[in-house]
């Protein structure tokens, strides 16, 4: 048991820790969660690990009811960092400015349609990401298509309100 | 065929749709410009929701939550005690036996086995020495080095320790400050130690290793701990050179070998923390769910409870293979074969 539980670690830990993260913005959170997941697979192991794990990860998120949204945390970091740091590049506040903006979009999302698009964002199939979020694998491509088609719209009109801001 | 809904086009881009079902799904959009526009979009919307979620990448590590603090045990200041005095009269033994100046007695009945898996998941048993006790021989005094830490615990700690400790030298992770919590486990962990450290003795010189950097022990110790500590340097030298011994041995640099056996700092660490210090091969035990995960310099510590006492599967990486220790309570040849066979 005890070798499965690491070759599981060693697997899916930085994908549990990626898709939290990008489920809660926490990242120390996201790492307490994986290991609590953990936890639970040495104490009862998953025969399908993969969509195992990450279920039990969201409905952890779920039960602890981590929505908020993280946008402009990197920027208010980097200037509470304050003379000891120098500023970093402007390609890198700008990727952490779009990461943002994703991040909220994806706010904008049902929690069902969210996590459908991140566990597919890791790779999952259609069978895997049912397995994990307890739906009908018929219903995954009308999810992932709703999904996708929102997060879309909602990072455009972000950009949108971004430029607009801009320019005025 | 009616047009191809939203769901279908995405599982088609998604490669999900089984090929028994493809032909008349091909032969609509053969027929159907709309759907094939929907379908290019489709496809795009996938590709740029893959790359907007790609765009939150997880930061550095701040401070990886560690496991849970380990279960306090009530400190055993008795078995320590008993221990010392064990020890004492032992080296009390070889010096009156006439020994040279600087020779130990190592009681056979401690030793435990060390065992050394290389990376083909081989394990290389080093046995213990096949005499039931010898003197070993004593060089200079090796000086004692820096470490604090382990210095301040031992002033707080009662008993004065008689026998050695392990001190590590390198800090491969980084904890942070320790919590009171991480303090008392630390000092009840520090108590089991002594009953375990004379084990770890035995197989520093039966397998030629010695791991860590002499540490400042309590006084009235020191100078039994430094005379221990180049026991064991010495004999782990010449075992190198007389049996060709263990490749993490002959690996060793010199400055690695004459580091002394005093203090050992404990510090819990995460899954992630352990699996990072072996390099991905964390070693696990069959079977059995480890109590906590510990690391000691760059050694990490699998912690398991036993009836008897704790089990601990030490490992370390090495140049290129991972060295592991048991130790723990005196057990007979058949579990201590059953466990090393469990050892994956």
């Amino acid at each position: 048991m005890s070798s499965f539980l690491a070759d599981l670690f060693t697997q899916y830990h930085a994908s549990l820790v990626r898709v939290i993260y990008r489920r809660t913005g926490d990242r120390d959170q996201a790492e307490e969660i994986a290991q609590e997941v953990f936890a639970r697979a040495a104490a009862a192991p998953p025969r399908n690990p993969r969509p195992w794990l990450f279920a039990v990860a969201l409905n952890l998120i779920r039960e602890e009811g981590r929505t908020r949204s993280r946008r402009g945390r990197l920027l208010q970091l980097y200037q509470e960092e304050g003379p000891r740091q120098a500023a970093p590049p402007d390609h890198e506040l700008e990727r952490s400015e779009r990461a943002n903006m994703v991040r909220a979009a994806l706010d904008t999302l049902t929690p069902r349609d969210r996590e459908a698009l991140l566990l597919k964002a890791e790779g999952f199939n259609y069978d895997e990401i049912a397995a994990a979020l307890g739906l009908a694998k018929g219903a995954i491509g009308t999810t992932l298509a709703r999904a996708r088609r929102r997060l879309v719209e909602a990072c455009r009109a972000q950009e949108m309100e971004a430029n607009r801001n801009a320019a005025s | 065929m009616q047009h191809l809904d939203d769901g279908l086009l995405h599982a088609l881009v998604d490669g999900e749709v089984p090929s028994s079902e493809l032909g008349p799904i091909q032969a609509h959009l053969a027929s159907c410009a709309d759907c094939r526009v929907r379908l290019d979009e489709a496809r795009a919307m996938a590709g740029e929701s893959n790359a907007l979620i790609e765009l939150i990448e997880v930061p550095a590590s701040s401070a990886p939550a560690p496991l849970p603090a380990p279960r306090r045990r009530p400190a055993a200041w008795i078995k320590p005690l008993a221990l010392a005095a064990s020890l004492g009269l032992a080296v009390a033994i070889g010096y009156a036996g006439g020994a040279r100046q600087g020779e130990v007695f190592v009681p056979a009945a401690l030793r435990v086995d060390t065992l050394y898996l290389s990376e083909d998941g081989a394990a290389h048993r080093q046995e213990s020495s096949e005499e039931a006790a010898r003197p070993a021989t004593v060089p200079a005094p090796a000086s004692a080095a820096e470490q604090s830490d382990e210095q301040a615990r031992s002033r707080r700690e009662a008993p004065r320790e008689a026998e050695s400790r392990e001190a590590e030298a390198d800090q491969a992770a980084a904890p942070a400050a320790p919590s009171p919590a991480v303090e008392r486990a630390r000092s009840d962990s520090m108590a089991e130690r002594k009953q375990s450290s004379q084990y770890r003795l035995d197989e520093r010189e039966a397998a030629g290793r010695v791991g860590a950097r002499q540490a400042p022990a309590p006084q009235p110790a020191r100078d039994f701990v430094g005379r221990v500590a180049n026991v064991l340097t010495d004999s782990a030298l010449k075992r190198a050179n007389n049996e060709g011994a263990a490749k993490s041995l002959a690996a060793a640099p010199q400055a690695r070998l004459e580091q002394a056996v005093t203090t050992l700092a404990v510090t819990p660490i995460s899954f992630t923390e352990a699996v990072a210090l072996l390099g991905g091969q964390l070693k696990l035990i069959e079977g059995m769910v480890p109590a906590r995960l510990e690391s000691s310099g760059t050694a990490v510590r699998v912690v398991y409870v036993l009836e008897r006492g704790e089990l601990i599967l030490q490992q370390r990486r090495e140049a290129d293979s991972v060295s592991v220790e048991l130790i723990g309570p005196a057990l007979s040849p058949d579990s201590l074969a059953k466990l090393r066979q469990k050892i994956r």
